[in-house]
């Protein structure tokens, strides 16, 4: 009590908006053998380069699903690897967010060489990252979509500079059709047809 | 010029008196409505409102009472309205200790960290426990003044006082063992 | 100041929520603009409407609140002002600006078109008329099921929370009395690790 005394009477008037920091501090309710693992993995990731927050950011996820420590350290284990597979696939220029929803798609199923079209189809547009158009791929492989179908159109749509805003209601289209009982391919397919019949009428 | 002097006077027509009463309340009100509500907002409503009935009705207050008691009176009623009207048929979110327990709090002496954990803390509690607690230990009023304000009994206030210091104790317990 | 009988972590605790909330001038002058137009008191009088519940003489701020935004609506605005960095809304969540108040008589709850590097405000949703207790939790809050409830939102019926994020890729899901369950208007993030779904949003980068 006598750190929190010592801050609360030390503290400022002033109030600034927090914006998340992600706890690098592994969680105590963790056996220390676990967290040694743990700290090995995410340390060699470091190491790598890739971004080390998604891992402790899956281990406080895994203590909150009570997750028992084998499985929390496979699938730590598991999201490392797929970030090192998405940085190849995606290039080294990748952004952090860009990476995590890479790792996330290929986690849904979708392969390494589709995100690596997606990185030419984008082409040199270094100010759009990927990470929505990834979302919205994971999110379909996730639906039910097979991944290679999600992976083409969202290809397709990616190459004509389709936006963001459009890819997120392209999502949730097909997510409407996926619900209202059409079958998947079906419903790629008229959307997709529809997402580029509408950026082709908006081009000057 | 005390509290009293002044009412007198806006009763006698001065309503600038009044402006001395806003300037020496507002913001202790304001202060017990946030803590209480949860937000500015809410917060600035129920004290404008609290004010405003205060100045219509100032006929009603006698000056054997405390201004500030009178006041907070009024202020406690719009606070519990307020929160009435946003959770009509729910009860007030509690924390369940359990999920507190498993939960990991995060050892951080950033300021606004732990004050972001006081107020979760405070909000964790149940509403009468909190109007209590924020009235006695922030608002420091007497338990006699605080059962005037809230027209509840003396000794049930002391039990929502020491079962809120409780549950408080408890829930910045994490932030307590750092460092000690 | 502390009573001789307190624990020392209660001083501190109530030293730190006796920090003063600023009052606002622009809301000190609000109420006594009202002060003026409204029924004078004197000496003598009855009148008492100290806890009525009518609404009375007070002139409230109406609240504009955004309806969710969804679908091509969205797009079309978004693509309308200019795509750049930004990400669209999601699903029925709205992103509020903490828009200042100061001589403004209604509070406007604006799509957000530029954010500070703290993040944006958003706005999280969930319709779930049974529930007792709704808890967020994700990945800026450590996966804390304790530290961010939802309140029911008295006009809509739905539960909600207003929440600070950085800007990037966050994951979260709904905790509903116990059971875990995705955003069912957001989209899916990939995960059978722990045997469920979690929801995914994007909060804009800062407009350069």
């Amino acid at each position: 009590m006598r750190r929190l005394v010592v801050v609360l009477s030390m503290m400022a008037i002033a109030s600034v908006a927090r914006a998340q920091e992600i706890d690098r501090t592994l969680p105590s309710q963790l056996s220390a053998a676990t967290r040694a693992t743990l700290e090995r993995f995410i340390d060699s990731a470091r190491v790598a380069g890739l971004p080390v927050d998604p891992l402790y950011s899956k281990v406080r996820e895994g203590v909150f699903r009570s997750a028992d420590d084998a499985r929390l350290i496979a699938a730590v284990q598991r999201l490392g690897h797929d970030l090192g597979d998405a940085r190849s696939a995606l290039g080294d220029s990748a952004g952090v967010e860009e990476i995590t929803a890479g790792a996330n798609a290929l986690r849904a199923g979708i392969r390494a060489p589709e995100l690596a079209r997606l990185r030419e189809s984008r082409g040199r547009k270094a100010d759009r990252p990927l990470t929505v158009a990834l979302v919205v791929l994971a999110d379909l492989a996730t639906r039910g979509v097979p991944p290679s179908l999600a992976a083409a159109s969202v290809n397709e749509l990616v190459a004509r500079n389709v936006s963001d805003g459009s890819l997120l209601s392209f999502r949730q289209s097909v997510e409407r059709d996926l619900v209202g009982g059409r079958s998947p391919a079906s419903a790629l397919d008229a959307r997709t047809r529809a997402m580029i019949d509408d950026a082709e009428k908006r081009r000057p | 010029m005390t509290d009293a002097m002044l009412v007198r006077r806006v009763l006698e027509g001065e309503t600038a008196a009044f402006t001395i009463l806003v300037d020496r309340h507002a913001a202790a009100c304001t202060r017990f409505a946030t803590r209480m509500l949860g937000n500015r907002e809410d917060a600035e409503d129920a004290t404008q409102d609290s004010f405003l009935r205060a100045y219509r009705s100032l006929a009603r207050y006698e000056e054997r009472q405390v201004f500030r008691t009178w006041l907070f009176q009024i202020l406690v009623n719009r606070c519990r309205t307020a929160a009435g009207r946003r959770q009509r048929h729910q009860r007030m979110f509690l924390v369940d200790d359990s999920a507190v327990a498993s939960a990991s709090v995060r050892p951080s002496a950033d300021t606004n960290d732990l004050r972001a954990e006081l107020q979760r803390a405070i909000d964790a509690l149940d509403p009468e426990q909190r109007e209590a607690f924020l009235l006695k230990h922030v608002e420091q009023l007497s338990y006699d003044e605080m059962a005037a304000a809230t027209g509840v009994g003396v000794s049930a206030l002391k039990m929502r006082v020491k079962r809120a210091c409780d549950r408080m104790q408890w829930m910045l317990r994490e932030m307590s063992d750092v460092g000690t | 100041m502390s009573e001789p009988d307190n624990p020392r972590w209660l001083d501190g605790v109530s030293d730190e929520l006796r920090r003063d909330v600023p009052v606002r001038s622009a809301w000190r002058a609000r109420l006594l603009d009202d002060v003026e137009r409204t029924r004078r008191p004197s000496v003598g009088d009855d009148f008492d409407d100290r806890f009525d519940d009518a609404p009375g003489m007070v002139t409230r701020r109406r609240r504009i609140v955004l309806s969710p935004v969804t679908g091509l609506a969205a797009a079309a605005l978004f693509a309308a002002l200019g795509a750049g960095v930004m990400y669209e809304v999601i699903g029925a969540r709205s992103i509020a600006r903490n828009a200042s108040r100061d001589g403004g008589s209604s509070r406007d709850v604006a799509l957000a078109t530029a954010s500070t590097s703290a993040g944006e405000t958003v706005r999280f949703e969930l319709a779930a008329p049974r529930a007792s207790r709704v808890m967020l939790v994700g990945s800026f809050n450590e996966w804390n099921p304790a530290a961010t409830p939802l309140v029911r939102d008295a006009a809509s019926g739905k539960w909600v929370v207003s929440l600070r994020l950085s800007p990037g890729r966050h994951v979260y899901a709904f905790v509903v009395d116990g059971d875990v369950t995705a955003d069912p208007s957001a989209p899916r993030a990939a995960d059978d690790d722990f045997g469920s779904a979690n929801s995914v949003v994007l909060v804009s980068a800062p407009r350069t």
